[in-house]
């Protein structure tokens, strides 16, 4: 169970939908446990080698250690346990919830503004606020939702299937929110409206950011890829 | 002594380590040292096996952990929960029915 055997078994305990919390840990424990046996084999007179392999027949194989984390239910991460829930309505949801709470955060600092404050402000400033508002909840947050989604496939070595899938949703969502923002501009007020529409009629808006979002997760794919032609190559 | 195949020991792991840890907190190493030590080397599982077992246990809240930096080594320090405490217990309990039930089987005369 040298470094490079547990780096190979983490990833297949990834794979197979062990938590990556618990692969990591695990991971670490066998290194610390082993390093611990070698020291004490050796305390006893035993040379590097012989230690070693002590150690390794103690700790016992890679596929017992393996079979004994798989076999444990409870070590599943939820990204295996419901891919449908993780990669289809965690992001939608992330993306109303952080939409919707920036939206609130927008109006309530405007809000709170003493008219002296807000009248420190030209239009054209204003203008830019607002279209910094309407970026972040159309494009920054879809995608800031879908490299999440990529994170956490890439961290728990996911199929890009169902990562795939949930990143079109949530663009398909994203590019249904319409936004408008008029600046206040001398006695008349600001305003800011937001809706849906579905089907969305912002193809360019819904086509980049699908294009952006599994352009990502053809990462995903090509690391699966290349890991499987470093075991074949390896083997 | 050979190694016991998994099957015979399924549950008997859970029992060991909460038995082990209730007794005072302790790493991963110390662990499978006191198990040998307990059992006078009667239970041998390959070492690795302890750490799928004792984070199936966490998982379930029966023990805690906590890192704890010692000679500049980083150890995951395990310990009972009280809900652990109790499934002790309860897993002694039945240990002991199970136990007495073969003792007294095996010390029965032949009925043949």
């Amino acid at each position: 169970m040298d470094d490079r055997t547990l780096a190979t078994a983490a990833v297949r305990l990834l794979r197979d939908g062990v938590a990556p919390r618990h692969v990591r840990r695990c991971i670490e424990e066998l290194r610390a446990h082993r390093a611990d046996l070698c020291t004490q084999l050796r305390a006893q007179g035993l040379d590097a080698d012989a230690a070693a392999a002590e150690a390794d027949a103690r700790l016992g194989t890679v596929d017992a250690f393996c079979d004994a984390m798989r076999a444990r239910p409870e070590l599943r991460g939820w990204a295996a346990r419901a891919p449908w829930l993780v990669f289809g309505i965690a992001p939608l949801l992330a993306f109303a919830l952080l939409g919707t709470g920036l939206l609130v955060l927008f109006g309530t600092t405007v809000d709170a503004l003493s008219p002296a404050t807000k009248a420190t402000f030209d239009a054209s400033q204003w203008r830019i606020v607002g279209a910094l508002l309407v970026g972040a909840v159309k494009w920054a947050l879809p995608l800031g939702v879908c490299a999440a989604l990529i994170a956490i496939a890439w961290r728990g070595r996911r199929r890009p299937w169902w990562p795939a899938a949930g990143a079109l949703l949530t663009v398909a969502f994203a590019a249904a929110v319409t936004m408008r923002f008029i600046a206040p501009e001398g006695t008349a007020q600001g305003q800011l409206t937001v809706g849906l529409g579905f089907p969305p009629r912002d193809v360019l808006r819904l086509v980049v950011l699908a294009a952006v979002a599994l352009a990502g997760v053809a990462l995903l794919g090509a690391r699966e890829r290349a890991e499987r032609l470093g075991v074949r190559a390896d083997a | 002594m050979p190694r016991q195949g998994a099957s015979l020991m399924s549950g008997i792991p859970e029992l060991l380590l909460l038995r082990l840890l209730a007794r005072q907190e302790m790493y991963g190493y110390e662990i499978a040292r006191a198990l040998r030590v307990a059992t006078g080397d009667a239970i041998q599982l390959g070492e690795s096996v302890l750490y799928p077992a004792l984070h199936a246990l966490e998982e379930r809240r029966f023990v805690a952990s906590r890192r704890r930096l010692v000679d500049g080594r980083t150890r995951v320090y395990y310990r009972v929960t009280a809900s652990g405490q109790r499934r002790l217990e309860r897993l002694t309990a039945d240990w002991r029915r199970i136990a007495g039930a073969v003792e007294s089987t095996l010390q029965e005369p032949d009925h043949g």
